[in-house]
């Protein structure tokens, strides 16, 4: 094309001195030729260009936060924590949903003669489950963006590890209504938290899945050794055992403090 | 597809777009360098507020941002921006019914330099252009020139679609009679 916009052109035009017949042809030419698309950018202010893209920017990555994340944001949950939690599978709702159903098969179940072991033995595995979930080499899709999150291993590992006691708590205490003799009694809260922390502090060692894996066994393998030696397995949940669930879990919180460096490098 | 900070530069307008479309947001970097200006320009000649101007050019990329698979990969990618452009101006308009909107140039009355300059190619059609009226010359801007549909004219012009249609037809007779 040999028609070109020239510099006196352009600066009518910029200033919005030009009328419209002339500003009509300037425009078409402009949708066709980038070397006077690029000699009319050139005359706009870049700074002003660079506020937009910023703002751009922000908007791309408003748009592309989850539900979940906005409503954690909204709740004063800072941004980067967000998004973690809203990744982290144990928090998602495929998990939550999975886990409400375990938890209502475990409630249908206490309903018969047994009474609400099988809830009692169920609900402080939620969190050893959520955290094999969520943690660890082989389920974890986040691993790598984990090992290399500005939050560092150790307080990840205790952000996620607070989501999963949250979701499981919750979701136990909710079931624990359906049944008269649990009620809102809290004795499974403890081996909760004692068999979550023992997972933690095993994943330092061995992988986590296995981890879970041999809390799991210590905790189901204790409450059947109860049942043999005492024939009574409720003895896991009475007031001396819950004393020591709470002491072990201290323990074990201690230790896991003084192993905070392992997490830095899963 | 996958291309080295270099290529990124080499690119055409539509490779971009592809790569947008795949969500490479350093394709939309050098889309936005390329067509933001441009773009900042001719809205600002329709609309004299400057924060208008920036949230429709904001808003226009993000629209090429999500919307780049619809582009259909032939014809130009400047005009494709345009159509977005012009079309969130519009929605800002609409939703405000504001009086921003700036229907024609700033001098009714083309100078002499600019007709010079244009009578190089356009000779006749640029006084054609002229002798026709404001409310007739409004219309082919929105319609030819703007690209929108008859109905986005009506809209944006505060009249009837099928006085828009009247006066187009009105607006290609003089036209052709004046040149010919």
């Amino acid at each position: 094309m040999t028609w070109h916009i020239d510099d006196q052109m352009l600066a009518l035009y910029m200033d919005g001195r030009m009328s419209e017949v002339p500003a009509f042809s300037l425009e078409a030419h402009v949708l066709a030729c980038a070397d006077c698309r690029r000699r009319l950018t050139d005359r706009v202010d870049s700074q002003r260009g660079e506020q937009i893209w910023q703002g751009l920017l922000d908007s791309v990555s408003q748009a592309e936060r989850r539900p979940g994340e906005r409503l954690l944001s909204g709740l004063g949950v800072p941004a980067h924590v967000a998004r973690l939690l809203v990744l982290t599978p144990s928090v998602g709702l495929a998990w939550v949903l999975s886990v409400m159903a375990a938890v209502a098969f475990a409630v249908l179940a206490s309903q018969g003669s047994g009474g609400p072991l099988p809830f009692l033995v169920l609900a402080p595995l939620l969190p050893v489950l959520g955290v094999a979930v969520s943690f660890g080499r082989r389920i974890d899709p986040l691993y790598e963006i984990g090992i290399a999150s500005p939050l560092g291993g150790f307080r990840l590992m205790l952000v996620r590890a607070t989501a999963v006691l949250t979701t499981s708590i919750v979701v136990a205490t909710v079931a624990a209504l359906g049944l008269p003799e649990v009620g809102f009694s809290a004795v499974w809260l403890l081996p909760a938290l004692f068999l979550t922390v023992l997972t933690l502090i095993l994943s330092t060692v061995i992988e986590t899945s296995s981890a879970a894996l041999f809390a799991s066994a210590i905790w189901i393998g204790g409450v059947i050794t109860f049942e043999v030696i005492a024939s009574d397995p409720y003895i896991a949940f009475g007031t001396d055992a819950q004393l020591v669930f709470a002491v072990l879990a201290v323990l074990l919180a201690a230790a896991l403090i003084g192993r905070r460096g392992s997490f830095e490098v899963i | 597809m996958d291309m080295s900070s270099d290529g990124i530069h080499e690119a055409s307008d539509q490779q971009l777009v592809s790569s947008i479309a795949e969500g490479d947001a350093g394709a939309l970097r050098v889309l936005y360098e390329r067509h933001a200006g441009w773009l900042i320009a001719r809205l600002t000649r329709r609309c004299a507020d400057p924060a208008i101007v920036d949230e429709v050019v904001q808003d226009t990329f993000l629209a090429v941002w999500r919307g780049a698979r619809r582009f259909r990969g032939e014809g130009e990618v400047a005009a494709w921006i345009w159509g977005i452009g012009i079309r969130r101006l519009l929605d800002r308009f609409r939703r405000r019914r504001a009086p921003e909107w700036l229907a024609g140039g700033a001098g009714s009355e083309p100078s002499a330099e600019e007709l010079v300059l244009l009578g190089i190619e356009h000779g006749d059609l640029a006084g054609a252009l002229d002798r026709l009226s404001p409310e007739l010359r409004s219309v082919i801007s929105a319609t030819v020139l703007d690209g929108l549909t008859t109905r986005e004219a009506a809209a944006l012009l505060g009249i009837p679609s099928g006085t828009v249609k009247s006066r187009l037809v009105r607006a290609r007779r003089e036209l052709r009679e004046a040149l010919t």
